[in-house]
């Protein structure tokens, strides 16, 4: 690997594994994916790198779409057939419970709206998030309110089914 | 002037106002309380949505959370940071920029290895029924807390753990070659292996192999199953009824826990739970074997207590 692609590979490999892995919920496919950004790096550099490899990164994301579509229907599937949430045993069971509201939240959002918000918590300005999704700037804060407001709704949401269920 | 609309409140919570927009922006809500109230208000829903987020933590061999909230604040020209925080203060609002939502992001959990846990549950065999047509017989395997060598792909996965709590340029170098998986185990040979799980039944004599040995795939009960492990992109999402299928109806799942999804690959059935917790299965003859394996920094009992959930 070149210097150049090196030091990219230093700067953006965990980000780019974190953003996947926020979106999927998947490492071992968060890393998969992140290795095949600089794959195509590697083939192709880029001028401008960060929107880019986030770009191809949330690509490859989508075209496991489909996958995440069956695995959703298993989920509630699994709903169906697994016993009501126990009382979280200690610290760590609770957490896990949180990571899945929040999951499940994230899933209420659309697709662009999800990325836009992941792509924010990086730390990515709104020229950055506009050129990484192909948005104009202008659409950016729209869409951040929409996306955060939704997220933090459909997670009070869940939060208040789970305890309902517990009750 | 017309009320300042959402997408403009989140653009201000957020610093990207241009210095040319803040006048005007800056007069209404002097005299806007409906404005200030709804910026108040975004500046709440973005503190909010950014605490969740920080809850998806990555959880294994990874950096630390990113500093995200640094360069949002560095992008704040000073003269826009200065504003904001007069005019918020002058408002009487009850957050700044630079304060209260804008605190670093929490670290992630230490670097390490997933832990594998596999229990011995011998009233799991006590359960089984006596009949010829029952379904396969369920054990879990003890696996003793000493290292052992692996499978290329497991040694692949674990040593980039490995690698990851020895430094930045290891963990570089191991995610390099991942997909080398003999590179990767011949790396193994020389670190000396990390925790792992460990396989059953006709391939225990692994877990007693001398841990010097150099590092090729261990003899394995199934050659179809040696393959599949040995690629680390191998395990493809499937059905309910496929796993089913290939654990002659055995499904273990964990009670209390949502699970995201399912894997396979060479007859061996992951089940995905947030967080990192994966709970593997497979044939083994006329049982089926388990695997139970959590992030970095999950405690072991809390591990033992998912395992004693295991249904």
């Amino acid at each position: 690997m070149t210097d150049a692609l090196s030091r990219l590979f230093d700067e953006y490999h965990d980000p780019l594994v974190r953003v996947v892995y926020r979106r999927t919920g998947d490492l071992d496919l968060a890393e998969e994916i992140t290795q095949e950004v600089f794959a195509r790096a590697t083939v192709a550099p880029p001028r401008n790198p960060r929107p880019w490899l986030f770009a191809v990164a949330l690509n490859l994301v989508r075209e496991h779409g489909r996958t995440r579509t069956r695995q959703g229907r298993l989920l509630e599937l699994y709903r169906a057939e697994t016993p009501a949430l126990a009382p979280a045993a200690d610290v760590e069971l609770e957490r896990n419970e949180k990571v899945d509201r929040v999951r499940a939240a994230l899933a209420t959002l659309n697709e662009r709206d999800r990325e836009a918000l992941l792509l924010k918590a990086e730390g990515f300005n709104y020229d950055e998030i506009a050129a990484t999704l192909g948005l104009a700037k202008g659409a950016i804060g729209t869409t951040l309110n929409r996306a955060r407001r939704r997220l933090v709704e459909a997670y009070r949401a869940e939060e208040g089914r789970q305890r309902h269920a517990a009750s | 002037m017309q009320h300042l609309d959402d997408g403009t409140l989140h653009m201000l919570v957020d610093g990207e106002i241009g210095s040319a927009e803040l006048g005007p922006i800056r007069r209404h809500l002097e005299q806007c309380p409906e404005c200030r109230a709804r910026l108040d208000e975004a500046g709440t829903w973005t503190r909010e949505a950014d605490e969740l987020v920080d809850l998806l933590e990555v959880p294994v061999r990874t950096a630390p959370a990113a500093p995200r909230r640094r360069p949002t604040a560095a992008r704040w020209a000073p003269r826009q940071l200065a504003w904001a925080a007069s005019v918020i203060a002058a408002l009487g609002l009850g957050w700044a920029a630079g304060t209260t939502p804008w605190q670093p992001a929490p670290q992630a959990t230490a670097p390490g290895e997933s832990l594998a846990l596999e229990q011995a549950r011998p009233a799991a065999e006590a359960e089984a029924p006596a009949g010829a047509d029952a379904a396969p017989r369920e054990r879990t395997v003890a696996a003793p807390q000493t290292p052992q060598p692996e499978p290329a792909a497991r040694k692949a996965e674990s040593d980039l753990a490995a690698s990851r709590e020895s430094g930045p340029t290891d963990e570089v170098a191991a995610a390099k070659t991942l997909a080398n998986a003999t590179t990767v185990g011949e790396r193994r040979a020389n670190e000396g292996p990390a925790p792992g799980r460990q396989l059953v039944g006709g391939v225990a004599q692994e877990s007693r192999r001398d841990q010097a040995l150099p590092a090729s795939p261990a003899p394995m009960a199934s050659a179809l199953r040696d393959e599949a492990v040995a690629k680390r992109t191998a395990f493809e999402p499937v059905t309910l009824h496929e796993a089913m299928r290939q654990l002659a109806g055995s499904l273990r799942l964990i009670e209390g826990l949502v699970p995201d999804g399912l894997e396979a690959a060479g007859g061996r059935i992951r089940v995905v739970y947030p967080g990192g917790i994966i709970l593997e299965q497979w044939r083994e003859a006329d049982s089926v074997a388990v695997s139970l394996r959590g992030p970095a920094g999950l405690a072991a009992d809390s591990l033992a207590r998912l395992a004693a959930r295991i249904r």
